[in-house]
């Protein structure tokens, strides 16, 4: 695998990403929305209760659509030395993240426009395939030439 | 004259790896846009009557700057590509795309700061609109209170330093995602030595 301390740095970052999206429910701490592991979040994601997951009933620091997207990301960014071979060459990876930008558009749209309103857990298989579809693109570029 | 700049800009070059205009264009300009499109729906929002929805115009602002500002690392990698160099290698591209992001961040806190010069009551006015359609929500008491506590800590004045502490990491990060995912897309491929 070329790329490795690459490699390992965006690992560290996606754990470090991954670990304060939980929020204060893994530190057993109470829901404060001014922590910075919490306020880290405000610009990108919504943070809405109702749509996040709960850890003891402390809601995460993320949506389950971001969760979902942090969790892909770091759950292939550990398959990337497996991944580089399987990836290398092939057009599934580019057709994998157009259907799951298209899927993240259409359900959306359709929430917005109420024509159905999706659940927390179909957000967050959603947010899983956006992030294991990126890393699936840009897998093969770590692969030794 | 125009032939044989071509026949460089195909080359790779030492000369030709200046990536920092296209991440402060790039930069820049998502910044300012993002700004753009925050400041024109808090407006919108400070301006609307209390509606009760769960979806606001803050909220609906917050989607397309979220999406606007993780892509910043595509875009200046193919910028990069186009008016550089075609030659990029994984590295560079991470690199350019985790720049884009702080660049992103740091515009992107300077315009807020300016903004307050111009309305120093616009944070508040923003937060007493949303918090009144919060209010008008049908939603249980305990809830009503929690979603007002998180609107008001989020939308409270954060300090410059607190601004880039909290957006360079992140932003920076899932920039240099999308650097990486440039360089696929854009970036001429290396040819195989056998």
């Amino acid at each position: 695998m070329r790329y490795k301390l690459l490699y390992f740095l965006i690992l560290a970052g996606l754990i470090f990403l991954f670990v304060i999206s939980l929020g204060n429910g893994i530190w057993d701490r109470h829901l404060d929305y001014s922590d910075w592991n919490y306020r880290v979040f405000y610009g990108i994601c919504h943070q809405m209760q109702d749509r996040s997951f709960h850890i003891y009933d402390v809601p995460m620091a993320v949506n389950t659509r971001c969760f979902g997207i942090f969790s892909g990301l770091l759950a292939a960014w550990l398959m990337v030395p497996y991944l580089t071979n399987v990836t290398r060459e092939k057009r599934w990876p580019g057709l994998l993240l157009s259907i799951s930008v298209a899927l993240q558009v259409i359900d959306y749209s359709a929430g917005q426009l109420s024509i159905w309103n999706s659940s927390n857990f179909s957000r967050f298989f959603l947010g899983i395939i956006l992030g294991v579809a990126l890393v699936c693109m840009i897998a093969d570029q770590f692969n030794k030439k | 004259m125009e032939h044989s700049d071509s026949l460089y800009r195909d080359q790779p070059s030492s000369q030709d790896d200046n990536y920092w205009p296209s991440v402060l264009l790039v930069g820049g300009i998502f910044a300012f846009v993002g700004f753009i499109i925050n400041i024109a729906f808090g407006y919108i929002q400070i301006g609307s009557e209390p509606t009760g929805s769960m979806f606001s115009p803050l909220m609906l602002s917050g989607v397309v700057v979220c999406l606007a500002t993780c892509v910043g690392g595509l875009i200046a990698v193919w910028h990069f590509t186009k008016d550089v160099s075609p030659h990029l290698k994984l590295g560079k591209g991470a690199l350019i795309g985790f720049f884009t992001g702080a660049i992103i961040a740091v515009f992107s806190a300077v315009l807020n700061e300016l903004w307050l010069m111009v309305d120093p009551d616009y944070t508040q006015k923003l937060v007493e609109s949303v918090v009144a359609n919060i209010e008008a929500m049908d939603l249980p008491a305990d809830t009503r209170d929690q979603m007002i506590d998180q609107m008001a800590a989020g939308l409270q004045d954060s300090t410059f330093i607190q601004q880039l502490f909290l957006g360079i990491p992140v932003t920076g990060l899932l920039n240099l995602l999308t650097g990486m995912l440039g360089v696929k897309l854009f970036a001429a491929k290396e040819e195989e030595v056998f």
